[in-house]
């Protein structure tokens, strides 16, 4: 298969419009790479939707009830080391990472998980939901505390793909 | 008063309750998609959550979501705007249940009002004339031999839609048939529920509609009246207030109307009844009752003076409504055309886009309502709406002719908009003359339109 200019236009077109940070492609000897932020992750694999290199993020630090509503000071941002990744919040809600209070955490500091490994819960409304790691990897660090509030698409852990 | 308000909604109306908010001393936290992170109400919010990806589904529809920011991000009140969940029992419930101050009406008159049969039994009940119809009709047969006493033509309605969706007309006995199982089906695929119920159909008729309050003390008040007769597939394209045609008698029995039905339900915070207003007959016929603020409530605020939206709030703060009824008068003619990144000559096709330039119209008279500037990608996940363009005149003449130069003056680049579009509408001499109804625009404006 080979590419045309247009199609390459027309693609570029749609990703500008497309809420994706990042686009690979390969088809034809046509190696594609763009990336909004401007720098590309280290992946040559397409980012998987949970765990993906973007740099630079930043950790969403939710205010609590008695807190105002004006943006704080910007949180401390845990930056990434080469080769790590962030394991994001797929929806808002609160983050739980114990199945129940006083039982163990689903992942620990430094345990190696597979893919498909509930890493937490993201309470919504009463509702839980198991938020499922797409990526086999070492946790590095946990960037939320339980009963936080964190948004859409907020780093939750940083993993250091195996 | 409320101290911090979640907006539950994106585009121009989360800029106006966030504005209106300020206004009062309210702090503001807008939710938003992922899509959303870059809007003027995100700008504007004191704080913004994003809460799911870009689609609607998985962000402004879900009830759980926007809840779940409010009682995180430690607001007392939510305010649903229009559209999304604005009028979803579910979300007025579940804030009900977690005492969080929904600004709207309770979850049971949301919910009385949104069924349209219910809607319809409630108006009856409070002596509101409606049109001459049916309740739930089960089989084509049934709608035939009641379709005889409504009196041809029928319109067969999907007893849980909205928007026009699921709206057929029979003009005889010998359409009935078809145009029932056309209506049922189209019912069913759109809203997952198939019954009907039928109503006369009204030739030259007017959509005319009062916009209304209640508050917590059993106090109800109008701010007049809206002629929304400019419609494409039952979508208002240009509403303008007062409504111009109506005798001066007539106006005092809708007003009286529209009163009768918010005290009988004893309804809560600002919503509109909307009729259908018999131009031939004089005569007027409650269609529904819209449980929110509407697009168009700018009108009503150019030619009284109210802020809806401020009212709103201290409605829902539990004060009374702050103004007697011998306080609201009536000053001059407003118009409202509505803007929407769209290509008219092709089907009315949205066209989402980056807007390279965005100069719109300034001066005395003039309003816009928008979220947009120059920069600002309209994303493709939305309605198409990208601003509300108001004037207000003295009267109907001139408010016309300031409407025409506005929108001569509105320059936008990048994308494609129905400006155009509102231009032709403005110099038709039907238009000009007051001489249209609610077919008006797909009849005559826009054969004419097409063949510029």
């Amino acid at each position: 298969m080979s590419v045309k200019n247009e199609e390459i236009r027309s693609l570029l077109g749609f990703f500008e419009k497309s809420s994706w940070e990042e686009l690979r492609l390969e088809a034809g000897g046509v190696k594609i790479a763009v990336s909004k932020s401007g720098s590309l992750s280290i992946h040559t694999a397409a980012a998987p939707a949970l765990a993906e290199t973007m740099p630079a993020p930043v950790p969403v630090r939710v205010a609590s009830q008695a807190q105002s509503a004006t943006h704080g000071p910007a949180p401390a941002v845990s930056a990434l080391a080469p080769g790590q990744v962030y394991l994001r919040a797929p929806n808002l809600g609160v983050v739980w990472g114990r199945p129940k209070p006083g039982a163990p955490a689903f992942v620990e500091q430094g345990q190696l998980i597979e893919e498909g490994t509930t890493v937490c819960l993201i309470e919504v409304m009463k509702l839980f939901t198991q938020v499922a790691s797409n990526v086999r990897g070492r946790v590095v660090r946990c960037l939320v505390a339980d009963g936080e509030m964190v948004e859409h698409d907020s780093p939750l852990f940083v993993i250091e793909p195996a | 008063m409320l101290k911090r308000v979640l907006i539950a909604n994106r585009g121009e109306i989360a800029v106006r309750v966030i504005d209106a908010c300020k206004a009062l001393g309210i702090e503001t936290v807008l939710v938003v998609s992922q899509a959303d992170r870059e809007t003027l109400g995100a700008k504007r919010a004191d704080r913004v959550v994003c809460i799911g990806p870009a689609p609607a589904s998985a962000s402004y529809l879900n009830p759980a979501l926007v809840c779940q920011a409010a009682l995180s991000t430690g607001c007392d009140g939510l305010h649903p705007g229009y559209g999304f969940l604005s009028e979803r029992y579910e979300l007025a419930k579940l804030c009900e249940d977690h005492q969080l101050k929904f600004i709207g009406p309770g979850s049971e008159a949301i919910r009385q009002v949104g069924d349209k049969l219910e809607a319809r039994a409630a108006a009856s009940a409070a002596g509101v004339p409606i049109v001459p119809g049916s309740d739930l009709v089960a089989t084509a047969a049934e709608a035939a031999s009641l379709a005889t006493g409504i009196g041809y033509p029928v319109m067969l309605k999907a007893a849980s839609g909205g928007g026009g969706r699921g709206v057929f007309v029979a003009a005889s006995a010998a359409d009935i048939e078809a145009s029932f199982e056309r209506a049922s089906s189209e019912a069913r695929s759109a809203f997952g529920d198939g019954s009907l119920y039928m109503e006369r159909f009204i030739g030259n008729a007017r959509h005319i509609e009062v916009q209304v309050f209640g508050d917590d003390f059993g106090n109800a008040l109008h701010l007049g009246e809206r002629d929304c007769s400019i419609q494409r597939r039952y979508q208002k394209v240009v509403e303008e207030g007062p409504g111009y045609v109506l005798p001066d008698g007539v106006r005092a029995r809708l007003y009286k109307a529209a009163l009768d039905l918010v005290r009988h339900l004893g309804y809560v915070n600002a919503g509109t009844v909307e009729f259908l207003y018999d131009a031939d007959r004089e005569d007027f016929f409650f269609i529904e009752m819209n449980a929110r603020v509407q697009v168009e409530h700018p009108v009503t605020e150019l030619i009284t003076g109210v802020d809806i939206v401020q009212e709103q709030l201290r409605i829902a703060s539990g004060l009374p409504i702050s103004l007697r009824q011998s306080d609201v008068t009536i000053g001059g003619h407003a118009i409202e055309c509505r803007i929407n990144a769209e290509q008219p000559r092709d089907g009315f096709m949205p066209r989402p886009g980056r807007i390279t330039r965005w100069t719109p119209p300034q001066g005395p008279g003039i309003r816009l309502d928008s979220h947009c500037y120059t920069g600002y990608l309209v994303p493709p996940y939305y309605d198409s709406m990208i601003a509300k363009l108001l004037v207000h005149a003295a009267d109907r003449a001139s408010a016309v002719e300031a409407m025409r130069d506005a929108l001569d003056a509105f320059e936008v680049e990048g994308i494609e908009t129905n400006i155009e579009f509102h231009r032709f509408v403005m110099r038709h001499p039907d238009y000009v003359a007051g001489r249209v109804n609610t077919r008006w625009l797909e009849t005559t404006l826009l054969p004419a339109y097409q063949s510029t």
